[in-house]
C-alpha cells in the first residue's frame, strides 16, 4: 500500500507541474475579463475535491 | 504601467485600434468536451455495472488501490480537458484598423502568432460547411495575401460572411488611406530593422548601374545597357 500512495504522490507532483504550466498560459495569454480566471478557479476546485476526497476515502477504508 | 496603457495583444502599436476580436465558436469545442466527459464517466459506469452483478469483490486493500487509480484517472482526464480548452480558448483572431493578427495556441508550449497588413489582403473567402456550422452560423475564413506574406485560415469563426465583408471594407479603407499618403505601419513582430514609415523611401540612384532608359539613350536609338 505504501508504494501505491508513493506512486500517487509522484503522480500528484507531475499533475501539479502540468497545472502550473497550464495556469501560466492562462495568465500570460488570457485577456482581461475573459474566462481563463474562472476556468483556473473551477479546475483548482475540482482537483482539490478529487485529491482531498481520495485521501479522505483512503483514511476511512 | 497602468492597466489602460497595456497593449491588448503582443506587438500592438501605439494608437492602433482593435476593430474586431473573436475566438472560435463554442460549438467547435463541443466534440472535445463530450469526449472528455465520456472518458471521465465511462469507467465508473462499467465499474458500477460490474459491482452490481457481483462479478468482482474487492478486499480493503483492493478498494484502496481502486480509489487511488480512479483518482489518478480523473485528474488525468481533468488535465487533458484543461489542455484542450486552452488550445481552443487561446486561438484568437484580431483585426485592427490596419492589420490582421492570427494567434494559434497548439496545446501547451507551442504558440504561433502571424500577422499581415490589411493593404496586402488580396482575397477573402468565407466557407460554412456542415450541419452545425450552418444552423449556428460559424465557418472558416480564408484570407489570401500578396507577396511572400502568409495566407490565413481562421476556423470556426462566428458569422464568417460578416467578418469577411468587414475585412474587405477595412482593406478598402486602408487603400484609401494609402492614397492620401497615410501609410499603414508595417507589422512590428516580424520587423527586423527600424524604418520611419512616414518618410517616403528614396533610394540613392546609382548613375552607372541605372537600368532606366534616359532621354539621351532614346535619342541615340540604342537604349540602356542591361
Amino acid at each position: 500500500m505504501f508504494w501505491i500512495i508513493l506512486g500517487y504522490i509522484a503522480f500528484l507532483v507531475v499533475f501539479l507541474i502540468f497545472s502550473l504550466a497550464a495556469f501560466y498560459h492562462c495568465r500570460e495569454y488570457g485577456y482581461a475579463g475573459d474566462a481563463t480566471k474562472s476556468m483556473m478557479i473551477i479546475y483548482s476546485l475540482i482537483s482539490l475535491v478529487i485529491i482531498v476526497g481520495t485521501f479522505y476515502m483512503l483514511i476511512i477504508f | 504601467m497602468r492597466e489602460q496603457e497595456k497593449p491588448f495583444f503582443p506587438g500592438q502599436e501605439k494608437g492602433e485600434k482593435v476593430v474586431f476580436f473573436t475566438r472560435r465558436h463554442p460549438l467547435s469545442f463541443l466534440g472535445m468536451f463530450l469526449f472528455a466527459f465520456f472518458m471521465a464517466v465511462l469507467p465508473f459506469i462499467i465499474f458500477v455495472l460490474i459491482s452490481a452483478r457481483g462479478i468482482i469483490d474487492l478486499d480493503p486493500t483492493g478498494q484502496k488501490i481502486m480509489i487511488v487509480l480512479s483518482s489518478a484517472y480523473l485528474l488525468f482526464v481533468l488535465g487533458f480537458f484543461l489542455a484542450a480548452w486552452i488550445d481552443y480558448y487561446l486561438d484568437i483572431m484580431i483585426i485592427t484598423d490596419f492589420r490582421i493578427v492570427d494567434i494559434m495556441q497548439n496545446v501547451l508550449f507551442s504558440r504561433d502568432v502571424a500577422e499581415a497588413n490589411l493593404d496586402r489582403v488580396e482575397d477573402v473567402n468565407a466557407e460554412v460547411k456542415g450541419f452545425l456550422p450552418t444552423v449556428f452560423h460559424y465557418g472558416t475564413i480564408f484570407v489570401q495575401t500578396a507577396g511572400t506574406a502568409r495566407n490565413f485560415e481562421f476556423k470556426s469563426i462566428p458569422n464568417p460572411y460578416d467578418v469577411s465583408k468587414m475585412i474587405v471594407d477595412l482593406h478598402q479603407k486602408c487603400l484609401i488611406k494609402e492614397e492620401k499618403g497615410e501609410l499603414c505601419p508595417e507589422p512590428k513582430l516580424k520587423k527586423t530593422a527600424s524604418v520611419d514609415f512616414k518618410k517616403p523611401i528614396k533610394e540613392p540612384i546609382d548613375e552607372k548601374n541605372n537600368n532606366s532608359i534616359s532621354h539621351d539613350d532614346l535619342e541615340k536609338g540604342g537604349g540602356a545597357e542591361f
